[in-house]
């Protein structure tokens, strides 16, 4: 849009993004206070309050830009009207999102705490898994497996109203043992309390009755009755050479230590005869290796439904354009100069060059102006050569009132002008710069060919590119007091660095940019005095600048 | 205005209590599941092959034994030894037990150490089963013994069974370490010279010629040249008086206490009974030629003919089939066990 060049009576414009400063303006005094203009001055207020910018290029502009705050007008309100359709439609699904899903998703998190904290408290299992079961028949027997069920090592204990035998052998033994014989098994566990138990018939094994029957060796031919028999009578079961452990007793605890795949087993001789029972209540405790992971779970799941309901409940009920970053602090970012009162820094840090800093300066200073020139409503709808080419332009009808270069100054510099800081002439760049800011101000530092060093090109290179500063351009109307506000602001932020200033021998006082008839000659006389003798190679275009501006300067001066 | 309050009211209390219910309901569902109680792996019991007793049952079982003998020893009761002895071995030590009463001697052949130099543990898991212990040498630098260790059945305990001395000198075969266990032979083993039971029978055929041509397959050993030894005196002497004599060797191949060796042999311990049968001349009587048969034939009226009954007990390597491999004897036990004057 072009609303910048247009002139036409101040009125009060709105933008979001071009919101004007409030600050002390001395222009402002000089004009005319209509009601108008009052009732601009107290919106401006407001949206200054509201959004907190500052900008002296701003405001200036809108010293001299009425046209542009027109058209800033027409199109803020249909940027407002955009953003509030646009803004109905996504705060409806910030509300829901606020109101319906960050609360189901707190109450969640808020049932998974409880539950996982249930889970290690109250509900917690019990470590220690004892489970038993009890005997009636004579003899009873675990299944190999049964003792490492749970852990290597188990507390075996056995109780009974009579004395009765608990042994630990093998699998095998034991079934040699309860062959041909009715015994309870214990097979496993039901649940962590109880154990398994079943009744079984062991069948004898063939060998068994064979063995039985060649119990007596085989006599030779004669046999000798005299000969001693041995006793073939079982042994007792306490007695048994079979048993790796046994204990007779009425109460029998003791424990059993193995490994996962060991066929050991536990067998009991209750020793229930006719004449009275003995059931023996058997138990095995093992300490539960299985730890549960249930209050884990349920405290990270809490975790991360808290952290969805934050989500929900911040980030994501937010309108999108409120989701941007606050205009203010965007633009505080790039262009920290155009805020009120604020002290240009080295903002490319400590141990940058020089060049460096004055680029960044210059750029931010560059779309901070072009920005504040009456920009669309709708941002990044230009593009930046646009940009860079509208600001340019403006700059120059501002100060130049004959030549008004719209395109962008190729001509003068056509290679970027790199500055090598060690091989500087100090002396020639005074002069240089001298010639430069007496000639334009920050034109130089507008040329889009050259993205490097545009600060230090207006000061070693050629000075006159952009022409003469033409401080009283005949399309505008700024007063002689404007233009020394300004250029004396305009010299405080170009040359904001210490160090630059001390490199170039320049008194931040010292005003580069006095009365254009006469201060250029006294600008760069007083600072070539300052200077060293100047290198014989520069000299001569030097000398050849100087004549150009002095000559565009005499053109101006008329 | 109001109403729109209270819809409102109403919809945010409805949302916060659907929401605490699905929830508590998804939640709970996930909470209600349990950790199921582990199962015991199915594993039959023969498919263990892990040693049939520990040492520590080993031990266990030769203190019992050692006691018992040591008691029988002391006084001198044969009926002391059926607990805990079986076999051959019961029969030739309740008979030493009777000569020695008798005799008033001590016969160092009944000295068992306590000292173990080995044990050969069984891995089978059916009965019988045999433990093989080989002491060290007794205190007057006798040979060390092979000791026979026999459960006839699970509800028996572990006896003695056999006892050889095994020869000075003799090289033993390699068994497993207890932890591992050794597997039991039986009579029928293939891969060897011969099988157990050929070799037994073959053993007490070179027994029986002693004073002759052994077999082939037999390695002469120091028990059959002092057989022989002894049989060629003792035939002398009756053929002097004009007597007979004979033996006859009868091993019993039915219970042989076989265990293999690691390199795939077999260690055979088998009892030979023997009878001897010697008849004096005309007119004379038959004595008993050793103070074991002495002692054994006590107060007997000596007549013509005498039976002396043998008990021996050999134990036999069958080494693997291989070219010029022999039977050989380790070591062996003899021992009159009777004495009648008939």
């Amino acid at each position: 849009m072009d609303k910048q060049q247009t002139p036409s009576p101040r009125v009060t414009g709105r933008t979001d993004e071009a919101a004007t400063p409030q600050k002390s303006v001395p222009q402002q005094a000089e004009e005319p206070q209509t009601a108008a203009e009052r009732e601009e001055k107290r919106a401006r207020r407001r949206r200054l309050r509201r959004h907190g910018q500052h900008s002296w290029i701003g405001h200036t502009q809108n010293a001299h830009n009425h046209g542009a705050r027109v058209g800033r007008v027409s199109s803020s309100s249909r940027s407002r009207r955009a953003l509030k359709h646009g803004g109905m439609q996504s705060s409806r699904a910030a509300k829901i999102c606020r109101r319906v899903v960050a609360p189901i998703l707190t109450v969640a998190a808020i049932v998974c705490g409880v539950f996982g904290w249930l889970s290690a408290g109250p509900w917690k299992p019990n470590p220690v898994a004892t489970a038993t079961a009890t005997i009636a028949t004579q003899y009873g027997a675990t299944d190999p497996g049964v003792l490492p069920l749970v852990n290597t090592r188990v507390a075996i204990a056995a109780t009974a109203s009579h004395p009765f035998c608990l042994a630990v052998a093998s699998a095998q033994d034991a079934d040699g043992w309860l062959a041909s014989t009715r015994y309870t098994r214990v097979t496993g566990l039901t649940d962590w309390t109880h154990l398994q138990t079943r009744s079984t018939l062991l069948q004898a094994s063939a060998d068994e009755s064979e063995s039985d029957s060649v119990s007596e060796p085989t006599s030779p031919k004669d046999a000798n009755p005299e000969q001693p028999l041995e006793r073939n009578t079982s042994v007792a079961f306490k007695d048994s050479d079979l048993w790796r452990t046994v204990r007779c007793a009425r109460s029998v605890s003791m424990t059993w230590t193995g490994d996962r795949n060991s066929h050991d087993v536990i067998i009991i001789d209750t020793q229930t005869s006719e004449h009275h029972s003995n059931p023996v209540t058997l138990s095995l405790s093992w300490k539960r290796t299985d730890t549960s992971n249930t209050p884990r779970i349920f405290g990270v799941c809490a975790l991360l439904l808290l952290l969805a309901a934050i989500l929900f409940a911040t980030v994501f009920s937010l309108a999108p354009y409120r989701r941007r970053k606050a205009k203010r602090l965007i633009d505080a970012e790039r262009d920290p100069a155009s805020s009120e009162g604020t002290d240009v820094k080295k903002v490319a840090g400590e141990d940058a060059p020089r060049w460096v800093n004055d680029h960044i300066l210059s750029r931010r200073k560059r779309e901070g102006r072009r920005r504040h020139a009456g920009r669309s409503a709708s941002a990044g709808s230009a593009s930046r050569h646009e940009k860079k080419q509208n600001g340019l332009a403006r700059l120059s009808a501002i100060f130049r009132h004959s030549k008004q270069k719209t395109s962008v100054p190729s001509s003068t510099s056509l290679h970027p002008a790199v500055s090598d800081v060690g091989n500087a002439n100090m002396v020639a760049r005074l002069q240089q710069q001298n010639r430069s800011h007496t000639a334009s101000t920050a034109t130089p530092s507008a040329q889009s060919t050259d993205t490097g060093i545009t600060q230090s090109s207006s000061l070693s290179g050629p000075a006159g590119s952009t022409g003469p500063i033409n401080p009283q351009p005949a399309s505008h109307h700024p007063t002689d007091a404007d233009v020394r506000e300004y250029l004396r602001r305009l010299s405080q932020e170009e040359l904001g660095t210490s160090g630059l200033e001390r490199d170039q021998g320049l008194d931040a006082d010292t005003h580069f940019f006095a009365p254009i008839q006469q201060g250029a000659q006294h600008g760069k006389t007083s600072t070539t005095n300052s200077s060293t003798t100047n290198p014989a190679t520069s000299d001569k275009s030097d000398q050849e600048n100087h004549e150009d501006h002095e000559k565009e300067h005499d053109s101006d001066d008329e | 205005m109001t109403n729109n309050k209270k819809t409102i009211a109403h919809r945010n209390l409805f949302r916060v209590v659907s929401a605490v219910a699905l929830s508590a309901c998804v939640v709970g569902g996930i909470g209600a599941c349990g950790t199921p109680v582990p199962q015991p792996s199915r594993q039959s019991a023969s498919a263990q092959v892990t040693p049939s007793v520990t040492v520590e049952q080993a031990r266990r079982i030769e203190n019992q034994i050692y006691a018992c003998v040591h008691q029988a020893d002391q006084k001198k009761d044969v009926h002391a030894l059926q607990t805990r002895l079986s076999g051959p071995e019961l029969a030739i030590r309740s008979a030493q037990l009777q000569i020695e009463k008798s005799s008033k001697k001590s016969d160092p052949r009944m000295t068992i150490p306590r000292s173990i130099r080995q044990r050969v543990v069984p891995i089978n898991s059916d009965w019988p089963r045999s433990i093989f212990v080989i002491t060290s040498t007794t205190a007057d630098q006798q040979s060390g013994r092979l000791l026979v260790f026999n459960q006839q059945k699970a509800h028996d305990n572990y006896r003695l069974w056999g006892l050889v001395r095994l020869f000075s000198g003799i090289r033993l075969p390699q068994f497993e370490v207890p932890s591992i266990g050794s597997k039991q032979g039986t009579a029928q083993d293939s891969g060897l010279v011969m099988t157990p039971q050929q070799a037994v029978r073959l053993y007490a055929r070179a027994m029986q010629q002693a004073d002759k041509t052994i077999p082939a397959k037999i390695e002469k050993d120091q028990f059959l040249t002092s057989l022989g030894d002894l049989e060629s005196s003792v035939q002398k002497g009756v053929a002097a008086n004009a007597g007979s004599q004979s033996q006859v060797f009868t091993p019993d191949v039915s219970d042989l206490k076989i265990m293999r060796s690691a390199d795939g042999g077999d260690l055979v311990v088998a009892r030979i009974d023997s009878v001897w049968m010697r008849s004096a001349g005309e007119g004379r009587q038959a004595q008993p030629a050793s103070d074991a048969e002495k002692a054994l034939f006590g107060g007997q009226k000596a007549t013509s003919s005498i039976r002396v009954r043998y008990v021996n007990v050999v134990a036999l390597y069958v080494p693997p089939a291989a070219k010029n491999a022999t039977v050989r004897a380790v070591g062996a036990e003899r021992e009159p066990v009777e004495a009648k004057a008939l």
